[in-house]
């Protein structure tokens, strides 16, 4: 019965005898047969990303200062690599002002899963590029529609399938709501760009992907999912509705577009509803528990402690539903503000923190080390669990942390990426790779203010899709200035001025090479 | 810890200087009858929603845009999701209208579901980034989708219960499952009020065949998930006269429209009677019903809402946040804030709209320069040197005539919870948000150009002076703005501190709380409220109030923002040439605000819908 009503939607959605009635065509609506899941699935993908950003000094050190390796990526333009090494002292694992922790978790063997990647350059927008879930050019009203990566990556029709249609498509959780983009029409990627808000309630967000979840009785096995027999059937009602609505009613195109949307939207609340039935991931792994229920409730103001506890009850949730085949995406944001015990307007001392005024640098470099300590590195440590064959969960992933602002505040150069996990295999770790040009600074004022061009951050999100499998061809349609590159890769800064990036910066090769595997990085 | 001066100000810089280009722009409204929508003009999106739409090109106001006409086509405009708000209390309104006195214990049970679905946010407009009413967030949200439908399958299990069952679907429902005659005649009782018009034969048997194929809940939860429930459908009577794509709304979408508009809700009984019988396509009976829909309490709340969203009430920064420092308690003093302060004045200013709507209307112009105040506190009330609150019922306290005239000197608009004022931002907000004109993006170099001064202004140096330190003796691109455009607005506010205290001198503190120096308050500036007018000069917020209340494009910015607000979209000055005249030539006649505000519904294309099939 159900799949011969699949098999009816399928007709409803695609138009009969060749009338397509516009709705879009799902891929999570294609037989199994078309699926082509590995059996551990691609890389997970888990993105941190904060609002604002601590001075660069803050965040990186001394650290490039002692590159051992050193290589030409284009003529002129050299860039530098070497291991990681964090100091141990006083309980602490320190590798910068900021990247520090506790040695107790950040241990040698989970300093040896991580990198500190520097030298990408966020070149279509600087300021508030709102860009470090990789939306680069910002939000809708600062002109660039492109989906942020979680997103892009959650619907992902190769990413889908090859995950084995996990039940959650991409956890966006944290407290900023200007960082998660998508179109409104996500399945068919059209219609205009809408803001994904985050959840930032850990009990809500175990609502939502354990409430009818049973741990299976063997590991690897699909996770059970007790789906609703009348949801199932509510849903299909609801289409038929709307299906005579839009075949004998007066409606706009727009009107259309809008209701394919919600429409869309909705068979992806009864695809989850379905779970198991209709595919829930490649299953359950060896880590898989339900966790337990965590306290609901919000952001507990600006409280360190609080923020961090909070933060850490979302990761248990988000390392519960990797473990067990819930998803395999998942973005945290956060503004900032929260690590702190600040009162006034954190916008501002981010200014000020740009070495204008010595307490605010030192206020942000607190804030972003207990984040990099509470939420990332705990999340990294939570996820470096057996797996199986020898890897980890962390090791099967790609995690990334990422701030706003590069060097300096509110600048585009250099913003910091930090990472946890190799990809399966694919990246290598333990390394500080930085792809700024050291050796020939572009130009005299960046050279004086430590500024060095890198490569576009496009390059670096493109070389993140590489790993996830994902083809090219996907994401052309938000590929422009370097094709094949992630984004609208082309300097966009109006009007230039010195804090900005000229295409004169960047020796030849940097652009029209952000498409390219970055050397040194990959295995 | 501390805020200092400069980060105070620097801040303030970023968020509103100006890359200048010498020029002014209106803030985005559109010309020409295209697209609209919160979200079908531009993209949209999330918490911060945006609406992307270009700007106005050329320097139009309302007050010059084409005349009304019929030839005013309707702007296109895709149907209307309902906002959050309006879906919470169509729901209520269902459940009562269902239930009765029962309903209370479903809603009760069904709030915590309710609650789940996220509040819409203010769109952004532009590059306006303070955004504006949360109606205009139109686009489809995942939340509200999956919340909508978690919501009606656990109304549906709430409503199916044995102890509510007969009384929710009628004395034949006994037990489930429910006969199909029985489940029937529930349809076309419940079915017309949710899907807000009378249901076909058709849609009839489509939901009787629900209920033969999965039951009744699944009807009850197809109905609250149904596109006719949660989006405001229009589908049309018949063409209008000499345009094919222009239709003339049904007696039950008018009724909508009605109900919507004033109260975010269902129509009740009356509205619905009305347009059953025909009498609401009547001009009398329309003219009553707006009589008597605008006399509603609902109405109150809805009004509310526009004056909630115009003000940026839920954005007033938080007194009390900086009440441990030391600066800040020696500036605050005796007047140190507690939590509530914030939202005291926020109330003050919804009661200010209230008072003038409602109690005692008045004019647009009474809204501009009324003496009178409305702390609901002592603390807010001791703010104006007052000594009690006013109790809410009786006439409301005035303050000496003049002396801080109308809404744009109460403490909610002012009041920057620091020991500076920010004049940059009050002369930003009055730009953008009293006179509807876009202010352009900050040059990036802003915090150089600050920094490059900053170690040079004097330590007892006042707020004015430290100001046009970092914004007026700087490189051009912050000077060419900030002079023109901002600073005078906010310097003739000086009078007033960060509290909203009236003040005639400013107490320059250090950041441990120690009095550095006393200044005089300088409040003579020349405005420029009319961006041409190089020489009228202002002594202080009453003659700058009273410079404001003059210009036309003030009352036309008025009239853009309610004409937004009702239409869930960014206005088009071409298409809503008659709704925009309409409201501005009543403040011009000096119509009160309940006239002002009824009007809409008096314009033509209120009753009309552009159906447009052309993508």
């Amino acid at each position: 019965m159900i799949a011969s009503r699949q098999v009816s939607r399928r007709q409803f959605l695609r138009g009969s005898g060749g009338a397509v009635v516009g709705l879009p065509f799902l891929p999570s609506l294609l037989p199994a047969s078309a699926e082509a899941a590995g059996p551990g699935g691609p890389p997970r993908l888990i993105l941190m990303a904060e609002r604002l950003g601590a001075y660069g000094s803050s965040m990186h050190g001394t650290m490039s200062d002692t590159l051992t390796n050193k290589m030409q990526l284009y003529p002129g333009h050299e860039i530098g690599w070497s291991n990681l090494n964090a100091v141990n002292a006083g309980g602490k694992a320190t590798l910068s002002p900021i990247l520090k922790a506790n040695a107790n978790t950040l241990t040698p063997a989970l300093v040896k899963k991580m990198n500190v990647l520097r030298g990408f350059d966020a070149i279509s927008w600087g300021g508030h590029n709102e860009g470090a879930l990789g939306n680069l050019g910002g939000p809708p009203d600062k002109g660039a529609a492109i989906p942020s990566i979680d997103q892009f990556v959650g619907y992902s029709p190769t990413y889908f399938a090859a995950s084995g249609k996990p039940v959650e498509r991409a956890i966006v959780s944290g407290h900023d709501p200007k960082m998660n983009y998508n179109h409104q029409n996500p399945a068919t990627r059209s219609a205009e760009m809408v803001g994904i808000r985050p959840t930032s309630d850990p009990g809500a967000l175990f609502s939502k992907l354990f409430s009818q979840f049973t741990v299976p009785v063997a590991g690897n096995k699909p996770p059970v999912v007790d789906p609703k027999p009348a949801g199932k059937l509510v849903v299909d009602h609801v289409l038929d509705d709307y299906k005579f609505i839009r075949d004998n009613r007066r409606l706009s195109s727009a009107d259309k577009r809008k209701l394919d949307a919600h429409m869309t939207m909705l068979l992806e609340v009864q695809r989850r509803a379905m779970g198991a039935s209709g595919g829930a991931g490649i299953g359950a792994g060896p880590g898989c528990a339900k966790p337990g229920t965590p306290k609901g409730g919000g952001l507990p103001g600006r409280n360190p402690a609080g923020a961090v506890a909070l933060y850490q009850s979302i990761n248990d949730v988000i390392a519960a539903a990797m473990k067990c085949g819930i998803t395999r995406v998942a973005t945290v944001s956060n503004y900032g503000d929260a690590f702190t015990t600040f009162n006034g307007d954190w916008h501002s001392q981010s200014h000020a923190s740009a070495g204008m005024d010595n307490s605010a640098t030192q206020m942000f470099t607190d804030a972003y080390q207990t984040f990099f300590e509470g939420v990332f590195v705990d999340l990294a440590s939570k996820l470096d669990t057996d797996e199986g064959a020898g890897r980890t969960y962390l090791d099967n992933s790609i995690m990334l942390w990422l701030n706003e602002h590069g060097a300096k505040d509110h600048g585009c150069h250099d913003v910091p990426v930090i990472s946890f996990g190799g990809a399966s295999g694919q990246f290598k770790t333990g390394m500080l790779i930085d792809y700024r040009n050291r050796a020939t600074p572009a130009w005299t004022w960046a050279k004086k203010n430590n500024y060095y061009a890198g490569v576009p951050i496009h390059q670096m999100w493109t070389n993140i899709l590489y790993s996830l499998g994902i083809p090219p061809a996907e994401w052309a349609k938000y590929s422009s200035g370097t094709p094949g590159a992630w984004g609208p890769c082309k300097v966009m800064q109006q009007p230039p001025t010195k804090l900005e990036v000229l295409p004169s910066h960047y020796v030849a090769g940097v652009l029209p090479g952000a498409a390219n595997k970055l050397p040194v990085w990959w295995t | 810890m501390r805020s200092s001066k400069i980060s105070q100000v620097v801040g303030v810089i970023c968020l509103v200087a100006s890359g200048c280009s010498g020029n002014i722009e209106h803030e985005p409204g559109k010309t020409g009858n295209s697209q609209g929508g919160g979200s079908g003009g531009g993209g949209t999106a999330g918490n911060n929603s945006t609406v992307s739409l270009p700007p106005l090109k050329d320097d139009t106001t309302v007050a010059t845009t084409p005349t009304c006409s019929m030839a005013n086509k309707p702007v296109s405009q895709e149907i209307r999701r309902l906002s959050v708000r309006q879906y919470r209390r169509t729901l209520n309104d269902l459940l009562t209208s269902a239930l009765g006195d029962a309903a209370a214990g479903v809603q009760t049970k069904l709030a915590a579901t309710i609650e789940l679905i996220p509040d819409d946010a203010p769109a952004r407009i532009g590059s306006d980034p303070h955004g504006t009413f949360r109606r205009l967030s139109q686009e489809v949200r995942a939340d509200f989708v999956e919340g909508s439908y978690k919501v009606a399958e656990t109304a549906a299990d709430l409503l199916t219960a044995p102890d509510l069952l007969a009384k929710f679907v009628g004395s034949c429902a006994t037990a489930m499952p429910v006969a199909a005659d029985c489940t029937r005649a529930f349809v076309e009782k419940f079915g017309r009020r949710v899907l807000r018009h009378p249901l076909t034969a058709g849609e009839v048997d489509r939901y009787v065949s629900i209920n033969a194929n999965s039951g009744l809940k699944a009807v009850i939860t197809a109905l609250l998930s149904a596109p006719g429930f949660l989006y405001l459908l229009e589908h049309g009577d018949k063409a209008a006269d000499g345009a094919a794509d222009v239709f003339v709304l049904t007696p039950f979408e008018v009724a909508s429209r009605l109900s919507y508009q004033f109260w975010d809700t269902m129509p009740d009984d009356t509205l619905w009677k009305a347009a059953e019988t025909g009498s609401l396509l009547t001009s009398s009976g329309y003219a009553a019903e707006v009589e008597r829909i605008f006399a509603d309490p609902r109405t109150r709340d809805t009004m509310d809402m526009f004056f909630l969203d115009w003000l940026m009430l839920d954005e007033l920064p938080k007194m009390d946040t900086l009440n441990a420092d030391p600066e800040y308690k020696a500036f605050a003093g005796d007047a140190l804030p507690s939590a509530k302060l914030t939202d005291d004045m926020a109330e003050e200013l919804l009661s200010m709209g209230r008072h003038l709507t409602f109690n005692a209307p008045g004019t647009f112009n009474d809204l501009l320069t009324s003496d009178l105040v409305f702390p609901r506190s002592v603390e807010l009330a001791r703010l104006y040197g007052l000594s009690a609150a006013w109790d809410g019922k009786s006439a409301p306290p005035a303050l000496a005539k003049g002396a801080r005239p109308g809404y744009l000197t109460r403490a909610g608009m002012l009041a920057s919870g620091m020991p500076r004022t920010r004049p940059v931002l009050r002369g930003a907000l009055l730009r953008t948000k009293t006179f509807c004109e876009a202010i352009p993006p900050p040059p990036a170099d802003a915090a150089d150009e600050a920094e490059k001064v900053k170690d040079s202004i004097p330590a007892g140096a006042s707020t004015r002076e430290v100001t046009i330190s970092l914004t007026e003796k700087v490189a051009a691109s912050c000077k060419g703005c900030h002079q023109v455009f901002t600073n005078p607005l906010g310097f003739a506010l000086e009078g007033f501190d960060g509290l909203g205290r009236a003040r005639t001198v400013e107490k320059v503190l250090d950041s441990k709380g120690k009095l550095i120096k006393e200044v005089p308050v300088d409040t003579r500036a020349i405005p420029r409220v009319d961006i041409d007018d190089e020489t009228t000069e202002v002594s202080g917020a009453g003659e700058l109030v009273a410079v404001i209340a003059k210009d036309k494009k003030v009352a036309s910015c008025f009239a853009r923002n309610y004409v937004r607000y009702s239409n869930a979209r960014v206005e088009d000055l071409t298409g809503d040439a008659c709704a925009l005249n309409l409201v501005t030539s009543g403040i011009d006649k000096g119509a009160k605000l309940p006239e002002l505000f009824r009007s809409i519904a008096l314009v033509p294309s209120f009753k009309l819908r552009t159906i447009s099939v052309k993508d």
